[in-house]
């Protein structure tokens, strides 16, 4: 006999807690994906062919925890903004706009650049360099969401991430024109 | 989800796009940004020496309701004094454009645009 495992306890731990990784953003990416592979066994329907209804039921929700759990920790993004909803309870960012002239200007700024790429020289070349900013200034951002969010300060943490979602959201739109432009070329 | 014709209408003919002289004494400009969205919204109101609203344009990155709430708001601001263009509320852009729910949040941060218009031209008046 197996020990059986205590399903109703498991899906009330956080999701660094399903995972019995340390709430912090420092991850070590191979540890997630193990203890998510092993989840995913423990939750295989396979397991509870012959449980109880209630259990194979309970199995099903572990699984599509395990699998939320996964995924918001593996991007840096979610998983720095989910470490900021821990500390503050509810996240109190949703839906709030930013006034922050610095990081709005430079938004737009970036934006009106990304608009005149296709109309470049060499478009190709010119959203390559862009693509390479972007993503430098996000390791920036990165690199001080972790040293702040250490430092427990969570207001400049927030303040880094509400940075950062520009730029995710630049990004999405920079893979969006560079697919475009390789489309046609 | 499918936008209403009357957002489709400000996305594909957008009204007032562009920039006012942001340094004219007469002109206050508004940035505001969604984080949870990405989206940037620039609103620029002109006044006249009447305290009316001559002129308004805007730039807006982000998605159709969001073009379309600060299109509208352009047109909306024009011919109105800074109290009654204060007035103009997220609901009554979300109405006139028929927003869904999860697309109201668009409509609030073109309300928060006309504010910090607003301010910083009321900012300009007081430093005068």
């Amino acid at each position: 006999m197996t020990e059986p495992v205590p399903l109703l306890a498991i899906l009330e731990r956080n999701y660094f807690q399903l995972f019995e990784l340390p709430e912090q953003f420092p991850l070590d990416q191979s540890v997630l994906n193990d203890k998510y592979l092993h989840l995913q066994k423990v939750a295989h329907p396979d397991r509870y062919a012959t449980a109880l209804a209630r259990e194979r039921v309970m199995a099903g929700q572990l699984a599509a925890y395990a699998n939320e759990a996964y995924h918001v920790l593996k991007g840096d993004l979610s998983r720095a903004q989910y470490l900021l909803q821990l500390t503050e309870g509810a996240s109190a960012q949703q839906g709030t706009s930013v006034t922050e002239p610095a990081i709005l200007m430079e938004q737009m700024e970036l934006r009106e650049q990304l608009e005149g790429i296709s109309q470049s020289q060499n478009p190709l070349l010119a959203i390559d360099q862009f693509a390479n900013d972007i993503t430098v200034k996000t390791q920036k951002l990165k690199q001080e969401f972790g040293e702040s969010f250490s430092r427990k300060a969570f207001e400049h943490a927030k303040r880094i991430v509400n940075q950062w979602q520009f730029f995710d959201r630049l990004k999405q739109e920079v893979d969006d024109l560079a697919a475009e432009l390789e489309e046609g070329n | 989800m499918a936008y209403s014709d009357k957002v489709i209408d400000h996305y594909e003919n957008p009204r007032n796009i562009g920039t006012l002289d942001k340094e004219d004494p007469g002109v206050g400009t508004g940035m505001v940004g969604a984080p949870a969205c990405g989206d940037v919204m620039r609103l620029q109101i002109k006044i006249n020496d009447a305290g009316i609203i001559e002129d308004a344009k805007f730039k807006t990155y982000g998605c159709g309701s969001a073009i379309a709430s600060s299109s509208l708001v352009t047109e909306l601001v024009k011919g109105k004094t800074l109290d009654q263009a204060a007035d103009i509320k997220n609901m009554d852009i979300a109405e006139e454009l028929a927003l869904p729910p999860v697309k109201v949040h668009c409509s609030v941060l073109a309300e928060d645009a006309i504010a910090a218009a607003i301010a910083d031209i009321r900012k300009k008046q007081a430093a005068e």
